[in-house]
C-alpha cells in the first residue's frame, strides 16, 4: 500500500482585524485552490430573510463590473474560477459565504490567484448601489426569485417533510425557519436595509477568511490583508445554540400533498450542545440507528418489512437534533411507524451488537477521514465547531471516536426524547 | 501477462496505471497522492438501452425486458448466503453504491480503511449472482416503489416525456429503471442469460482512483479471475435500428403539483457520420460543447436577458448526450412563461447558427472546459466515472485537454448546422395542476 504521509486538517491562523481572521490549509493534492469568506449572524427572524438575499444580490454586479453577466465573463476569464455565495443555517447561526474556486496557476497560462482575490473582494465590498441602497432593479428580482426557491420546497418531497417536521418541532422559534428566510421577511426587506445590513454584517460580525489549497500561507496572507481588511467597527458577539429537548408526549401532525408516496417523519431533540463531548456518543447513537446500512432502520423497515425503498436518520449535531425518516405507502403508516420507535428504543436500551458497535465505529472514522479530501469539508467543519465554541480538529474527532462504547450510548440516550411524528401523507394523483 | 503501462498527464498532474488482463478485462489506477479516500469500482459496458442484442456464438437476436439491466444490479447486491453486500461493506466502513446508465452500470465501493478487503468483495459479488423466483419477486416490489418516487419527481417526468418525443425507435427511448408493467415480465432466468451475457470480463473494466499501488490492485484483481476460469469470447452484436432525424413529436405537456412550470426543449442530431476515427468524433463532441456553452452558457447576452426579464426562475441548464449512431442536447429552466422561454433560446440558437458563434464567448468556453477538466481531477467520484463512460464510448477521457486545445470554431459551427433544425426539436413542459 502507498504511504504518503498523512495530511493534517489544521488551519494555521493570522489575525487580519477585529473579529477577523485568514485560516490557511496549504495542500497539493487539489489542482484547484478555495477561498471562503465566512460571516457569521445571530440567526434572527429579521435578519435571517436578508443575510439570505445578499450574497444572490451581491452575484449581480459590483462597481467594476456592473451587470451579472460582466461578473461571469470577468470569472470565465479566469479558466472558469467559480464566484458563489449562500447561507448555511448552523445551530442558532446564519453563515453567510462568499467563495472562490480556481484553477492553481502551475496548470494555466497566467497568475490566477491575485486576480481571484480581486474579483472575489470586488463581489464582498463593493455591490452595485444606487442613493443609499443597493441596485433596486436586482434587489426587487432577487427578491421575486427567492420566494420562488422557497415555493419550489413543494417539488421535492423529502426536504418537504423535514422542514414541515422541523418548523412544527421548533414553532415560534429562528430555528423554525428554512435557510433562505421567510417570504414575510424577503417581502420585507428593501434595496436600503439591504445596503444596511451589507455594511452592519461586515462591519461587526465575525468574520473568516479560508483559504485551502496550493499556497504559501505567508504569501497568501500578504495577498488577503491587501485586499481585505477594511475599517472594523465593535465587535458583536453572536452567542451559541440553545438546545432543549423539551418535556411531554411527542405531538403527531398529518398533512396531505398530491402525491404516491407518503414519508413519515420523527423528529428528535437531545440537551446535548455541539461542545458537550457527549455529542460523539450521540453520533453513535444515530449511526446505530439510521445512519448507515447496517444500522437498524434501513435493516428493519426497509430489508425485514420491504416498508420502504429509504429509511434512514441523521443527526444535527449544532442544533441537537435527530430525525428519522422513511418513505412508505401510506397504507402502512401504523405498522412503519411502530417498527421505527422499536428501533429507537432498542437503540436506546443498548440492544445492539458489537458488530454493529464496531461497524459504526469504523463508518464514522471513514465519513471524518474523508472531509480531509475536499476543501468544503475542512472548512465548514472548522467554521461550524468554532461558531458552538469547539473548534476541535478533525484529527482530534477522530481520536474521540475511539473512545465510544455502549454504555456512552445507552447514556446519551437518556439526553434524547421523541418530540414530534410528523406524516407528510400521500392523497394520490401526483399528475393528471 | 502484459505489463502495465503508466502515463503522466503533466498538463492535468494527473498519473494513470493500466493492462489489460488475458481474459479482456482491463485495470486501471488513476493516482491521487495525499487523498485518504480510495473509490474502487468495476464496471460492464451493458445499461439500459441493451434491450435487443445477439450474443456471442448466437445468430438469432435475443429481446430483454425494459429496466432488466437495473433490475440486475440491484439483485447482485444479495449474495447466495442470503447476506447483503451493502450491510458487509457497511460493516467494513465502506459505502458501496451502484448506478446504472445506458450502456453501463457501476459497481462501487469508497473506503478509507481493508482496501483489499472491500477490493475483494467487489469483484465478488459482482461476478456471483444469485437469482430465485422468490427473490426476483421481492425486487419488484421494491423497485416498484423506486419507480412510483420517479413519477412523483417532475424533473424526472419532463425528461422523460423529452425524451419519448424526441425519439422514434432508438433504444435511447428505454427508461433505465421499467415500467411497472416490464419489470413484471422479469425472470431468474432472464437475470442469468443478461449476467453471462453482459458481465464477462471482456466487457468490464476495473478503475481504481487513490493513494494506491498498482502492483496491489494487479495483484487482487489477477488473484480473483484466476480462480474463476474464464475462456476467451466473441464480442456482442447490439441491434440498433437507424433513428430518423425528425422527431416523434414536436411538444408534450403534462400536469403535475409543482410550483412553476418546468420546461425542456431537446434537439436531436448526429455528430459525425457512422465508421469515424475515434479521436476525431471525441473532438466534434469537445466542439458540440463549447457551442453550447458559448450559445447559451452563462456569459451569454441571451441568458442574462432572459434572467433579467425573469423568464428564467431557476435551474436553468443544458446538456449535450451522445448515443450509438445518434445525439441530442437539451436546455431547459423552471420558469412562469415557458413558451417565452422556448422561442428566445430557439431564436438564440438559430441566430448562432446562421451569423456564427460569437468568437469572443468561444474562446472563454474553452477556458471554461479547461478549468472544468482540472476540476474533475479533484473529484474522485466525477474523475472515475468520467473515464469509465469515455471508455464505454470508445474514447479517452485524458486526450480532452489536448482536444481543447485543437478544436475549432468551425467544429462548433458545424454541430449547431446540424442539430438546430426546427424537424430536430421538441419541447417538454410539466405545467401546474389547474
Amino acid at each position: 500500500m502507498a504511504t504518503s504521509p498523512v495530511e493534517t486538517s489544521v488551519f494555521q491562523e493570522f489575525p487580519l482585524a477585529t473579529g477577523m481572521r485568514l485560516m490557511v490549509a496549504p495542500t497539493q493534492k487539489f489542482k484547484r485552490t478555495r477561498v471562503m469568506v465566512i460571516l457569521h449572524d445571530q440567526l434572527d427572524a429579521e435578519r435571517a430573510s436578508k443575510g439570505a438575499l445578499l450574497p444572490f444580490i451581491q452575484k449581480r454586479g459590483t462597481e467594476r463590473y456592473p451587470s451579472g453577466m460582466d461578473l461571469e465573463r470577468a470569472a470565465g476569464a479566469l479558466y472558469d474560477a467559480d464566484l458563489s455565495g449562500g447561507v448555511y443555517k448552523v445551530g442558532d447561526r446564519q453563515l453567510i459565504t462568499y467563495s472562490l474556486d480556481m484553477v492553481n496557476d502551475q496548470y494555466v497560462d497566467g497568475e490566477l490567484f491575485g486576480s481571484g482575490l480581486d474579483l472575489l473582494a470586488e463581489m464582498l465590498y463593493r455591490p452595485v448601489t444606487e442613493g443609499d441602497g443597493l441596485k433596486e432593479e436586482y434587489v426587487e428580482q432577487e427578491k421575486r426569485f427567492q420566494i420562488g426557491r422557497l415555493r419550489a420546497l413543494v417539488n421535492n418531497k423529502i426536504a418537504l417533510a423535514r422542514h414541515r417536521c422541523l418548523e412544527e418541532m421548533y414553532q415560534g422559534q429562528p430555528f423554525a425557519q428554512h435557510e433562505l428566510g421567510s417570504e414575510e421577511g424577503i417581502m420585507a426587506a428593501d434595496a436600503r436595509s439591504l445596503l444596511d445590513h451589507h455594511r452592519l454584517i461586515l462591519n461587526t460580525r465575525p468574520m473568516d477568511v479560508y483559504i485551502v489549497g496550493d499556497v504559501d500561507p505567508e504569501r497568501a496572507y500578504e495577498e488577503v490583508r491587501k485586499r481585505f481588511v477594511g475599517d472594523r467597527g465593535a465587535l458583536s458577539t453572536v452567542e451559541t445554540t440553545r438546545v432543549n429537548k423539551g418535556v411531554g408526549e411527542p405531538r403527531e401532525v398529518v398533512q396531505e400533498e398530491r402525491m404516491n408516496q407518503g414519508w413519515l417523519v420523527l423528529g428528535l431533540k437531545t440537551d446535548i450542545p455541539r461542545k458537550d463531548p457527549d455529542r460523539y456518543g450521540m453520533m453513535f447513537l444515530n449511526g446505530v440507528l439510521g445512519g448507515f446500512v447496517h444500522s437498524k432502520l434501513f435493516a428493519n423497515v426497509r430489508e425485514k418489512a420491504s416498508l420502504a425503498y429509504t429509511a434512514s436518520s441523521s443527526y444535527d449535531a449544532n442544533k441537537g437534533l435527530l430525525m428519522a425518516i422513511a418513505g412508505i405507502d401510506v397504507n402502512k403508516y401504523d405498522q412503519a411507524l411502530e417498527i421505527m420507535r422499536k428501533q429507537i428504543d432498542d437503540t436506546v436500551a443498548g440492544d445492539f451488537s458489537d458488530e454493529v458497535l464496531e461497524a459504526t465505529r469504523r463508518g464514522l472514522r471513514s465519513q471524518y477521514r474523508m472531509r480531509l479530501d475536499t476543501a468544503d469539508g475542512r472548512i465548514l467543519f472548522h467554521a461550524g465547531g468554532t461558531a458552538e465554541g469547539a473548534p476541535e480538529s478533525i484529527e482530534e474527532a477522530t481520536a474521540a471516536i475511539e473512545r465510544i462504547g455502549r454504555e456512552d450510548i445507552v447514556r446519551v440516550g437518556e439526553r434524547l426524547r421523541l418530540d414530534m411524528v410528523f406524516f407528510l401523507k400521500g392523497s394520490g394523483m401526483s399528475s393528471e | 501477462m502484459v505489463s502495465p503501462v503508466t502515463q503522466t498527464y503533466e498538463a492535468l498532474g494527473q498519473e494513470v496505471v493500466s493492462t489489460t488482463l488475458p481474459n479482456g478485462l482491463k485495470v486501471v489506477l488513476l493516482r491521487k497522492p495525499g487523498y485518504q479516500r480510495k473509490y474502487l469500482t468495476f464496471s460492464t459496458h451493458y445499461g439500459g438501452m441493451d434491450s435487443v442484442f445477439i450474443r456471442p456464438g448466437e445468430s438469432q437476436p435475443t429481446h430483454v425486458p425494459d429496466g432488466i439491466a437495473h433490475f440486475l444490479e440491484h439483485k447482485l447486491f444479495e449474495e447466495p448466503d442470503g447476506t447483503n453486500v451493502l450491510d458487509k461493506y457497511s460493516r467494513m466502513g465502506a459505502s458501496p453504491n451502484a448506478y446504472t446508465g445506458q450502456n453501463y452500470t457501476v459497481y462501487l465501493c469508497s473506503l478509507v480503511e481493508q482496501f483489499d478487503e472491500g477490493f475483494d468483495l467487489l469483484l465478488d459479488y459482482v461476478q456471483n449472482p444469485h437469482f430465485t423466483d422468490e427473490n426476483v419477486h421481492k425486487e419488484q416490489g421494491i423497485i416498484e416503489q423506486e419507480i412510483q418516487m420517479g413519477l412523483d419527481s417532475p424533473i424526472r417526468m419532463v425528461y422523460y416525456n423529452l425524451i419519448d418525443s424526441l425519439y422514434q425507435v432508438h433504444p435511447a427511448r428505454i427508461r433505465v429503471i421499467g415500467s411497472v408493467e416490464s419489470i413484471h415480465q422479469i425472470t431468474k432466468e432472464l437475470l442469468y442469460a443478461c449476467h453471462d451475457t453482459f458481465y464477462h470480463p471482456s466487457n468490464m473494466v476495473v478503475a481504481v482512483a487513490g493513494d494506491v499501488d498498482f502492483d496491489d490492485v494487479l495483484r487482487l484483481t489477477a488473484r480473483d479471475m484466476e480462480a474463476r476460469n474464464y475462456q476467451p469470447r466473441g464480442s456482442i452484436e447490439r441491434v440498433i435500428p437507424e433513428e430518423p432525424l425528425e422527431v416523434r413529436q414536436a411538444e408534450v405537456r403534462h400536469k403535475m403539483q409543482v410550483s412553476r412550470p418546468n420546461v425542456l426543449m431537446g434537439f436531436k442530431g448526429r455528430l459525425m457520420a457512422d465508421g469515424g476515427d475515434q479521436r476525431e468524433y471525441h473532438r466534434r463532441l469537445i466542439g458540440a460543447e463549447l457551442a453550447l456553452d458559448a450559445v447559451l452558457g452563462r456569459s451569454t447576452d441571451e441568458y442574462w436577458n432572459l434572467y433579467e426579464r425573469s423568464v428564467i426562475a431557476s435551474r436553468y441548464g443544458y446538456s449535450l448526450t451522445t448515443y450509438p449512431g445518434v445525439s441530442h442536447f437539451y436546455v431547459g429552466c423552471e420558469t412562469e412563461e415557458p413558451e417565452a422561454f422556448r422561442d428566445r433560446i430557439t431564436d438564440a440558437l438559430v441566430k448562432a447558427r446562421d451569423r456564427g458563434i460569437d468568437a469572443e464567448r468561444f474562446e472563454e468556453a474553452r477556458k471554461r472546459a479547461i478549468g472544468d477538466v482540472l476540476s474533475a481531477m479533484d473529484d474522485l467520484q466525477l474523475l472515475v466515472h468520467l473515464y469509465v463512460t469515455h471508455h464505454f464510448d470508445g474514447l479517452d477521457l485524458f486526450e480532452r485537454r489536448e482536444l481543447l486545445n485543437e478544436v475549432s470554431l468551425d467544429e462548433a459551427q458545424r454541430f449547431l448546422g446540424e442539430f438546430v433544425q426546427e424537424n430536430r426539436r421538441a419541447y417538454s413542459v410539466i405545467e401546474p395542476l389547474s
